[in-house]
């Protein structure tokens, strides 16, 4: 399908492409450079057609961030949703695995979102319920309620991966729409989103 | 019937039919058939939130990863102290007198407003944009810590001075480049030590004259190669000694070379000393072999002085006396091979060996890429690491793997296959849920992607 952006914020209409960029109202390309679990910097992308076409994947990416802050429910008002992850940049000499969540959050399609609780807490039940919300009301490539025990102190950790289509040019997109579950990189189930309570 | 009102106002509302009920326009009823709302049909018409059966609050969104908003649980409220003011639209107004719960809530029907908690806690939401603007002065106290977090960017425009008193550690951490530019002067005062760690490359560029005054000891400790290329004069003193060894060749080279000194040692196994038109001078020469032309007299010369009284044909003369020139036969050493190797190997003048990081241990204290695997080249947070690990090149690389759990960021575990317990699950089919379909009173908002 094509997509059609909001004319606004759509990255063809920008001259340049900076971290300041504005993807919606109140969403800058800054909110997937600083995710804290890897933050980084724009200023290794020197293409401006690269530039270009990160933007536009993490306009789709806003999209995410706007539907959750449209939720009238109010089940997530209490929660924030934070980029854990956005642009990854290998270390020097790093290969990464093609395909893999890291090889796709370099170019911008993957982004690692995180719930988190008023107490800064990382909100893994919620965060089942937040996919389970996603699934739901947006389209996608691939989402991934991701699990893990990599803590040192133990804690379970719940992320969503979000993947987002390849965006052909100009704005041309095909939705796989694929769930999956993974603990520790493992992949629990596929087309179903499972809750793990206790590691 | 009903008055007529602007469109919007009763927008998405239900319509109540009060024709022949009550006269609305003499106030027996709602002119506007907004009430009573879809959760107050055939219930009392106090407000829920007085009754105690629903608590508003203002919009805050949760946290930040490790940032607590530290706020209490809200109580509910007990009739009838909670005064609530709720409009068709949905803003809010709450004065709660209930004891140990009291209150103040002054919300927008978005989420945005002012809620005073019952410990004194004020909140402030908006869940759009915010301006504050003042137009005078402004004085920010604040008596315990405060944290920010800006998820975008943040400018900061200071037209006067902009002066920052730190009484403790002021830390910095830039995840990209940090670029200063100082119109004028930089001047800094490091009152005890300063270290500065460059994990690559440094480079100074001075335009003028740079000037570095150590008044104490100076070490510079170098691994690679050092070059240093002047193309003015080059003055080099030391109020005391200077010693110079190279394991293997020195070389020094100039148009006109002058070495002096009181008391010259040079000395070599091998080699040349002098050229075509060098003069010697010097007191005692010790060697094997002349070539050439030598004025002066030699001592087996001196012997010929012996036929001085011979010159008389036919008698034997009485014989001369031998003349020999006087000559200084002081002795040092012969620097033979077996003297310079052991004056360069074992003395205290000889070539010093130099080793600087041997195994890079020092080099691998701060530039991490070798034992971590080649993936980082600094110290990761655990947030970090758990980012390295979704690929599976890093997740197999042992060598980093080892050394996160060594340092504490990764549980041993991490290669655990299935967790202990599950709980709910949801297929790909679209979930039924329940109280949350968008009806009555609601923001418009349209799904995104769906065509």
């Amino acid at each position: 399908m094509i997509y059609v952006p909001d004319p606004v914020y759509n990255p063809d209409n920008q001259s340049v492409i900076t971290p300041r960029t504005k993807l919606a109202e109140g969403i800058s390309m800054a909110r997937f450079l600083g995710g804290y679990g890897d933050k980084q910097t724009m200023t290794h992308i020197i293409s401006k057609s690269e530039r270009l076409s990160l933007a536009k994947q993490y306009y789709l990416q806003a999209q995410v961030i706007l539907t959750v802050a449209d939720d009238v429910s109010g089940e997530f008002s209490d929660y924030r949703l934070t980029v854990a992850e956005g642009l990854y940049r290998p270390a020097p000499g790093e290969t990464l695995d093609v395909g893999s969540t890291n090889y796709m959050m370099a170019n911008g399609q993957a982004v690692v979102y995180e719930l988190i609780d008023e107490d800064g807490n990382n909100a893994a039940e919620k965060t089942f319920d937040l996919a389970v919300y996603l699934k739901d009301n947006i389209e996608f490539e691939k989402m991934i309620l991701d699990y893990d025990s990599y803590d040192p102190g133990g804690e379970l950790n719940a992320q969503i991966v979000m993947i987002m289509p390849k965006i052909r040019h100009p704005w041309a997109v095909t939705y796989q729409n694929k769930i999956e579950t993974q603990f520790n990189n493992y992949v629990q189930s596929t087309n179903e989103l499972v809750e793990i309570l206790e590691i | 019937m009903a008055t007529e009102l602007p469109q919007d106002f009763v927008k998405g509302e239900e319509q109540i039919d009060l024709t022949g009920v009550s006269p609305a326009s003499e106030g027996f009823s709602d002119p506007s058939s907004s009430f009573p709302k879809k959760d107050y049909l055939n219930t009392s018409s106090s407000n829920q939130s007085a009754r105690g059966l629903k608590i508003n609050k203002v919009y805050t969104g949760g946290g930040y990863k490790n940032i607590s908003l530290n706020l209490k649980p809200v109580q509910s409220s007990v009739y009838p102290y909670n005064q609530v003011k709720e409009t068709a639209s949905g803003h809010i107004q709450e004065i709660d007198d209930t004891p140990g719960a009291e209150r103040m809530l002054f919300r927008h029907r978005t989420g945005s407003g002012v809620e005073m908690r019952a410990d004194g806690t004020v909140i402030i939401s908006s869940v759009g944009n915010t301006v504050r603007i003042t137009a005078k002065d402004e004085k920010v106290i604040v008596d315990g810590d405060a944290e920010m977090v800006y998820n975008g960017n943040l400018s900061l425009q200071v037209a006067g001075n902009f002066d920052v008193v730190v009484g403790g550690d002021y830390n910095v951490t830039v995840g990209g480049n940090k670029n200063d530019e100082v119109r004028g002067s930089h001047k800094q005062q490091v009152r005890k030590t300063q270290k500065t760690i460059v994990t690559e490359h440094q480079s100074n560029f001075v335009g003028g004259t740079q000037t570095e005054t150590i008044l104490g000891s100076a070490n510079k400790i170098i691994k690679g190669n050092v070059k240093q290329i002047v193309e003015g004069g080059f003055d080099f003193y030391s109020g005391d000694d200077i010693t110079m060894t190279a394991e293997d060749t020195i070389v020094m080279s100039a148009d006109n070379t002058n070495i002096a000194a009181n008391d010259m040692t040079v000395i070599g196994a091998s080699g040349t000393i002098g050229g075509d038109n060098i003069i010697h001078y010097g007191k005692s020469y010790w060697g094997e072999t002349f070539h050439g032309t030598l004025e002066g007299k030699a001592d087996e010369a001196a012997f010929a002085d012996l036929a001085s009284g011979a010159y008389v044909a036919g008698g034997l003369g009485g014989p001369g006396s031998a003349n020999y020139p006087s000559h200084n036969t002081t002795a040092t050493i012969n620097a033979t091979s077996g003297i310079m190797n052991d004056y360069l190997h074992n003395s205290g003048f000889g070539i010093r060996e130099v080793s600087v990081d041997p195994g890079n241990s020092l080099l691998n204290s701060f530039d991490r890429t070798e034992d971590y695997g080649g993936l980082s080249n600094r110290e990761l947070t655990i947030s970090e690491v758990r980012s390295k690990l979704r690929d599976i090149n890093a997740l197999n690389n042992q060598k980093f793997v080892g050394a996160m759990i060594a340092e504490g960021k990764l549980n041993p575990s991490y290669n655990q296959q299935a967790p202990k317990k599950i709980g709910r699950t949801a297929s790909i089919s679209g979930t039924p849920r329940r109280g949350t379909q968008p009806l009555g009173n609601r923001a418009d908002v349209t799904k995104r992607f769906k065509s």
